[in-house]
């Protein structure tokens, strides 16, 4: 019986429900130090003083300034090395990390933070991308590092100097001036998106310590531990082998713990204690350490009474913070998927990654897609209002399909856009233009409405991943891999493609954790990639073992290779399978006693790239494809709005575990849910103001629609394990522009085109519709509807 | 968390002398706010009070003169699945349930709910309208005052040194009377209330006989709104006398601006969530 496919339960369930399962904050090390963090007041000084000789003198307090960086790199970042470990000569956004302080105990180390002198000149800051790129805004990065060659498709990015835009990505085809102008209708709007945070349970962990023969050990709550020690070797000039970077269950990152957060902090602080240092983050510091984009996109859309849209340009800004992080890449990959999974014949695509003196912007669930969706889908229902069709059928109408070719230049494979579509349709019981009308509650004052969207988003392309499988004399077997069990379950997926490619039983394939000592280089745990590319390096490792077995078993059963078969751990001749072998049996026959072990291996780089000089190429690997749809409820005398139904579908590829599937689309709706109704980090003066779950609030368990549908297509992909694609992201991006959809039919087109949909902005909108109603009736403009 | 002395004082009178002692120390009950303000920095303890190992002061119990005592103690769980509490003020009831979630309700204590003197807190608005009084005691006396007079201020009561709420009054509200409390909130249903409405009608047929209606979380302190309540005398609450409410509400309530929503939008919330806490209380409201 094989496993694939099925609701195979997860093997960290045990250990996660009864409180066992070991995080990176559990660790504790003989002579450990726990470090606390002195965080800059200011989003915008120079540091005139930074003096820690105070809490020095306390026994057992180590401190970590600029003071202490001498003889390493003090900067790191993900693609531009542009944030120090320490503040160096400048902080650059309120809650910049200025001083560290290690000690005995956390309550110490807190009070040491009080010693630590520190005197800084206000400078002006910048707290939104447009005010940064004002003429006279303070360049916030004005000595610019040189990209990081690690990163193949960060070619097509281009890096501007003495501007705090960090960088720009561009992509056209066609001719977008004159298709928009012989268009026969004109849409240009202006959509935006908040700062809001990931809402990991577990916040940002690192340990590190430094053996007596000079390695560094590092145990972390990251999604690359590969990365972290490329970067944590560059910052010590060290060779990648001195450098070990291990990780335990992480509980969720949803991209916050991509690239180097906590750990080049507990690294430098380590070595100077010459004892292990522990820092685990409070979750305010949270707030801190890892947000997701604000954005503002201008999207202009031509399209013909006809229903063919024509020319598109967008041009989304989005805000990176005060480091680059991943931004530049996060901008990219919203950049060129900003004209949506649409046939445009003209489209001109513009993205801005923009420096601001505000928390560092970088991976979200989505990755700058959910940003750029939001606007294109909600246009789109738009241009159906005006033109008078179903916006249904306008999508049908304008839809990618297989075979055709992206703006980047990619020839588009495994392409079930269509069928997401329409599973959406038939679930949420959409019938064509009459739901884009008002359905009536039994509550008055109330109204109900319905609305879809879909989205594409890319993988990182190029990128590696390595897999080695080791098959055991007993006939089980182990997977050495570097991906993360975050949580999103490759311990059992991941087993259950080794256990369908050997042949054996699900029990017997164990996945290890991330030891890069002993795990081979995988990119990164992100991008939804796990099972399309770590999956298809553990194929083809799986696959060689099957070869070795049924090359010992041959001899053993006379017959050639080809004609055996594996299952359940038995080798037999196909058609016979009395003529068959154990495991055991055919390592005692191979090696002569029952010991020794099979290896298999596999690098899977996935090839493609941009160019610089066009921004094309192949962007993705593979292509994500989804469809939402949802059907909202609004209380037109508050403003307030409750989702009652919601469904997703997404294109697996190949479904691994349907449970597992439906449990990341279950997770991908909520955190939607949350940023379109709900979720925005506020700032006051450049200070975060809600930095705590009290103050930033997420969707409760009371939140969640009354009804949810995770539907799942498979469109096999070539290179993906048994035909799998990544699927984690997918459903995020279309279910906000669903519930904006739903909302605007809810109130007869009324649109709302900044998120968070908040009661007060939803009831300002009707009124503003009430009251432009009554001026074109010639009423009284002042006096609102109700 | 920096380290901090606790003492935890078996006796109601040993807690209120630590108290007067150590002037700056403040009592920890269910630590659901302090601990915030805490871990915020915003308060930094030498000495904390810790009042739970004080037996006998989460007693609820109904006495027909002279109404519920709650002792200071009771988690707002015990509150809302007190059948005494259900049977006689199911406002009450209602305006704990509707609080953050279990584990916050399961540790919050009505005694720290109302010493905590936050705004943003749906209990008091109720309590404010069912006429409660605090029991302030100290070591060596009690006083009572109606909890609308304790209230004095965003985090600011009349407790004096040493004294601490020891229980919540709650008057029998006589015979006749239907009441509500009505929570809106702009985010999480988790979230603290945007504006809270509790009311209470004793109705005489289509006719109300005797209103109250008390406004929460959109001002420092619950505002009881006296004009709309004589307004409400001798009206049925017909669509005209319910629009008439939402506008005098929307009218006499100065809101403050917060993370949950302006001023001017509360002040018309509150209209609006006035008007459907009457017909709320008025058509589901169970009649005592």
């Amino acid at each position: 019986m094989t496993s694939l496919g099925t609701d195979a339960p997860r093997v960290d369930g045990p250990a996660k429900v009864t409180g066992q399962a070991t995080y990176t904050a559990d660790i504790v090390l003989p002579g450990m130090l726990y470090a606390k963090v002195l965080r800059s007041t200011m989003p915008h000084a120079r540091l005139v003083r930074v003096d820690a000789s105070a809490a020095e003198r306390i026994l057992g307090v180590v401190t970590l300034t600029r003071d202490d960086l001498a003889g390493i790199d003090p900067y790191y970042g993900a693609v531009l090395k542009d944030q120090p470990v320490v503040a160096i000569d400048r902080v650059l956004f309120a809650g910049d990390v200025v001083a560290v302080v290690a000690a005995e105990s956390r309550d110490i180390a807190e009070e040491a933070l009080d010693l630590i002198e520190v005197e800084y000149e206000a400078l002006p800051s910048v707290g939104d991308p447009f005010a940064a790129q004002a003429p006279g805004a303070p360049i916030l990065h004005a000595e610019r590092n040189t990209p990081e060659v690690q990163f193949l498709d960060m070619k097509s990015v281009h890096f501007q100097a003495d501007s705090n835009v960090c960088s720009i990505y561009h992509v056209a085809q066609g001719d977008f001036e004159a298709g928009y102008a012989a268009a026969d209708h004109q849409f240009d709007d202006v959509y935006t998106v908040p700062t809001i945070q990931h809402g990991h349970m577990e916040p940002h962990a690192s340990t590190a310590y430094w053996e007596p023969g000079g390695k560094l050990v590092v145990h972390t709550a990251t999604q690359n531990p590969s990365v972290i020690r490329t970067q944590l070797a560059e910052m010590f000039s060290l060779p990648e082998s001195m450098v070990r970077v291990i990780v335990p269950y992480v509980g969720g990152g949803y991209g916050a713990k991509t690239y180097p957060k906590l750990e080049p902090i507990v690294a430098v602080l380590s070595r100077k204690a010459r004892r292990p240092v522990s820092l685990v983050l409070t979750r305010e510091e949270v707030f801190m350490t890892a947000v997701r984009h604000a954005a503002s996109v201008r999207i202009r859309t031509g399209i013909n009474a006809d229903g063919r849209i024509v020319a598109r340009k967008v041009e989304a800004t989005y805000d990176t913070g005060a480091y680059a992080d991943i931004g530049p890449r996060t901008c990219k990959n919203g950049g060129y998927a900003s004209g949506g999974p649409y046939r445009i014949e003209h489209q001109d695509l513009t993205s801005y990654c923009v420096y601001t003196n505000r928390p560092p912007s970088g991976a979200f669930r989505g990755f700058g897609v959910p940003q750029v969706c939001w606007p294109y889908e909600s246009q789109m229902d738009d241009m159906a209002r005006r033109l008078g069709v179903d916006p249904v059928a306008l999508r049908r109408q304008n839809l990618i399909h297989e075979g055709d070719t992206f703006v980047t230049g990619d020839k588009l494979i495994a392409i079930g856009l269509d069928k997401c579509l329409e599973q959406v349709v038939e679930a949420i019981g959409w019938k064509g233009i009459e739901s884009t009308r008002p359905m009536p509650s039994d509550k008055p004052g109330f109204v109900r409405g319905i609305g879809i969207a879909v989205m594409i988003k890319s993988t990182m392309t190029p990128s590696n991943s390595a897999a080695s499988v080791r098959l055991n004399s007993d006939g089980s077997a182990m997977l050495l891999t570097s991906s993360v069990e975050i949580g999103q379950g490759p311990h059992t997926a991941l087993a259950q493609i080794v256990a369908e490619t050997i042949g054996l039983p699900l029990a017997k394939v164990t996945v290890t954790f991330p030891d890069t000592d002993f795990t081979p280089y995988d990119q990164s745990t992100s991008s939804s990639r796990t099972i399309f590319s770590m999956g298809h390096a553990a194929q083809k490792a799986g696959l060689q073992i099957r070869d070795q077995l049924f090359e010992i078993a041959a001899k053993q059963l006379e017959a050639a290779p080809g004609d055996l078969e594996i299952a359940e751990g038995i080798i037999s001749v196909k058609g016979s399978p009395n003529r068959s072998l154990t495991i055991p049996q055919a390592f005692r026959a191979h090696f002569g006693t029952p010991v020794g072990s099979l290896f298999g291996a596999f690098d899977f780089q996935t090839t493609g790239g941009l160019r610089p000089e066009d921004g094309k190429g192949k962007a993705s690997a593979f292509w994500f494809l989804s469809a939402a749809g949802a059907e909202v409820e609004v209380d037109t005398r508050t403003g307030k709005i409750r989702v009652l139904r919601a469904v997703t579908s997404v294109d697996t590829g190949k479904t691994i575990n349907p449970r597992q599937c439906w449990l990341q689309n279950e997770g991908s709706m909520l955190t939607a849910l949350g940023s379109a109704l709900q979720e925005e980090m506020v700032f006051d003066n450049g200070q975060p103001v809600n930095s705590s779950f009290l103050d930033y609030l997420m969707p409760s368990m009371e939140d969640y629609p009354d009804e949810f549908r995770s539907m799942l297509v498979e469109t096999p992909h070539p290179e993906g394990p048994f035909g799998a694609k990544g699927m984690g992201e997918a459903a995020l991006g279309p279910v906000a522009p669903a519930i904006g959809n739903a909302v605007a039919n809810a109130l007869g087109g009324i649109r709302l085109r900044d998120l968070p949909l908040r009661p007060e902005r939803v009831l300002d909108a009707i009124d503003a519709a009430a009251t432009r109603g009554a001026a074109a009736r010639g009423g009284n403009g002042g006096e609102a509807a109700r | 968390m920096r380290r901090f002395e606790l003492l935890e004082p078996e006796s109601f009178a040993a807690a209120s002398a630590a108290l007067l002692e150590h002037p700056e120390a403040k009592a920890i009950a269910g630590g659901t706010a302090l601990l915030i303000l805490i871990k915020h920095g915003v308060y930094v303890p030498e000495l904390l009070v810790n009042l739970r190992k004080i037996r006998g002061m989460a007693d609820i119990t109904w006495d027909a003169a002279s109404g519920l005592r709650v002792g200071a103690l009771a988690s707002l769980n015990d509150i809302e699945r007190s059948p005494l509490v259900r049977e006689h003020l199911p406002m009450l009831a209602e305006a704990c349930h509707v609080v953050a979630n279990i584990r916050i309700r399961n540790l919050a204590t009505i005694g720290g709910n109302v010493s905590h003197g936050d705004y943003q807190s749906d209990p008091p608005t109720a309590l404010v309208a069912l006429g409660a009084v605090v029991e302030l005691s100290t070591a060596t006396g009690t006083r009572e005052l109606l909890l609308a007079d304790f209230l004095l201020g965003p985090y600011e009561t009349a407790l004096e040194p040493g004294e601490l709420v020891s229980a919540v009054r709650v008057p029998p509200p006589g015979a006749g009377w239907r009441s509500a409390y009505l929570k809106f909130t702009t985010r999480s249903s988790e979230d603290r209330p945007a504006v809270g409405v509790a009311t209470l009608l004793r109705l005489d047929g289509e006719t109300v006989r005797e209103a109250r209606l008390v406004v929460g979380a959109v001002t420092v302190t619950p505002s009881r709104m006296t004009d709309v309540e004589s307004y409400l005398g001798g009206r049925s609450l017909d669509a005209g006398t319910l629009a008439e409410v939402g506008r005098m509400v929307s009218a006499g309530i100065q809101p403050i601006d917060d993370i949950r929503g302006s001023a001017a939008y509360k002040r018309r919330l509150a209209g609006v969530q006035a008007e459907r806490a009457l017909e709320l209380c008025s058509t589901m409201g169970a009649a005592r």
